[in-house]
């Protein structure tokens, strides 16, 4: 008998699992889902969480005003920050309602994937409006700063050193925060799911 | 309604209850693993099973949700006992009637699929289960000559380790 002859006859033969009862299928239904789903949408709810939160904390830095224009745009990017998690929740929702699990292994790898990627585009997205909301914020700060030299008596290149390093100190926890809850969780949580889907994709392919 | 809905799905868990078990067999390496897989497969296979219109044979669509829950939707426990091939062989199969040198081979053989990655895994699986090119190819989204190929290929490796 061949080796796989031989496999094959004894994964046949060979069925006699412990057989749950009625009851304990009843009560396994039951139970909370472990699938990787709910934990990208958990993620999705947290960096969502994180980024409103400290748009809402930045509203109370008072920056200060400039002129109207940059004021009026200022207040267009708030409205961007609320809205984006908007937007993102229903894409997201969209998608998850798409993602069914009797669907081929492909379609349904495709599906996880693309969830992924609409969450990516929305830090991203986020990233890029804070990243213009910053560079505004240390345009206005420069004027603070001038305020400071003046009624403090302190030297300008102090002044600016002390500045440019608080930025860099906060700008980098907040930016690290926030960039190891995306990648390790998303890496944690994905990296098998990547595996199979470029496993998948090379059959496909070749 | 929802009650009858939930007993005619009980009922249907229940006879086919193998096929999630040899899904688990295949994907786990010990039975905490197995009874976790065991778990998510049910509760997938129930939350389908409100929109499952019958198209097909209830085992038919039992093959492809499970196998989509453990290549892509189930997350191994990250409290992974640690396991040898001695204890996969207790807790997995049996071999009483094989022949001593027979129960050599298929241990090997069984290691050598352990080594597989989950999509290949599939494939073995589902060529154990009698499952023609059409049916692999369907479960697995991918054209038939695909599945064809890469079985074939997929046979090879698994001698090939064994052999190594």
């Amino acid at each position: 008998m061949s080796e796989l002859e031989l496999l094959k006859n004894h994964w046949k033969n060979h069925d006699n699992f412990p057989k749950k009862q009625v009851k304990e299928l009843q009560l396994i239904i039951k139970k909370k889902s472990l699938n990787i789903l709910n934990w990208l949408i958990i993620i999705n709810f947290i960096v969502i969480g994180i980024l409103l939160l400290s748009s809402l904390l930045a509203e109370d830095t008072g920056i200060i005003i400039i002129n109207s224009k940059v004021t009026s745009f200022l207040k267009v990017l708030d409205y961007v920050l609320f809205l984006l998690p908007l937007i993102s929740t229903i894409v997201c929702i969209y998608i998850i309602r798409k993602i069914k699990t009797d669907n081929s292994v492909a379609t349904l790898l495709k599906n996880i994937i693309d969830l992924k990627k609409t969450v990516r585009l929305l830090v991203i997205s986020y990233f890029l409006v804070y990243l213009i909301i910053l560079l505004i914020g240390l345009y206005a700060s420069s004027f603070t700063i001038d305020n400071l030299i003046q009624t403090e008596n302190i030297t300008e290149s102090k002044a600016y050193i002390v500045f440019a390093i608080t930025c860099i100190i906060v700008g980098g926890i907040y930016y690290g925060i926030l960039w190891g809850i995306y990648k390790l969780t998303y890496r944690r949580f994905l990296k098998r799911l990547y595996e199979n889907y470029k496993s998948l994709k090379e059959i496909t392919e070749n | 309604m929802k009650e009858n809905l939930e007993q005619d799905f009980i009922k249907l868990l229940d006879e086919h209850q193998n096929i999630i078990h040899k899904i688990c067999r295949i994907y786990t390496d010990n039975l905490e693993e197995h009874n976790d897989l065991f778990q998510e497969i049910s509760i997938q296979l129930w939350q389908a099973y409100k929109t499952f219109k019958g198209n097909s044979k209830f085992s038919t669509w039992a093959y492809r949700v499970g196998l989509n829950t453990a290549i892509s939707l189930y997350r191994r426990s990250s409290k992974k006992v640690k396991t040898t091939s001695i204890d996969i062989g207790n807790y997995q199969f049996k071999y009483t009637e094989y022949s001593d040198e027979d129960e050599l081979r298929l241990k090997k053989l069984y290691e050598a699929i352990r080594k597989l990655n989950d999509i290949d895994k599939a494939f073995i699986f589902l060529y154990l289960e009698d499952k023609d090119n059409n049916e692999i190819s369907e479960a697995l989204g991918i054209s038939e000559g695909n599945a064809r190929v890469r079985l074939s290929r997929i046979k090879v490796k698994l001698l090939n380790i064994i052999n190594s």
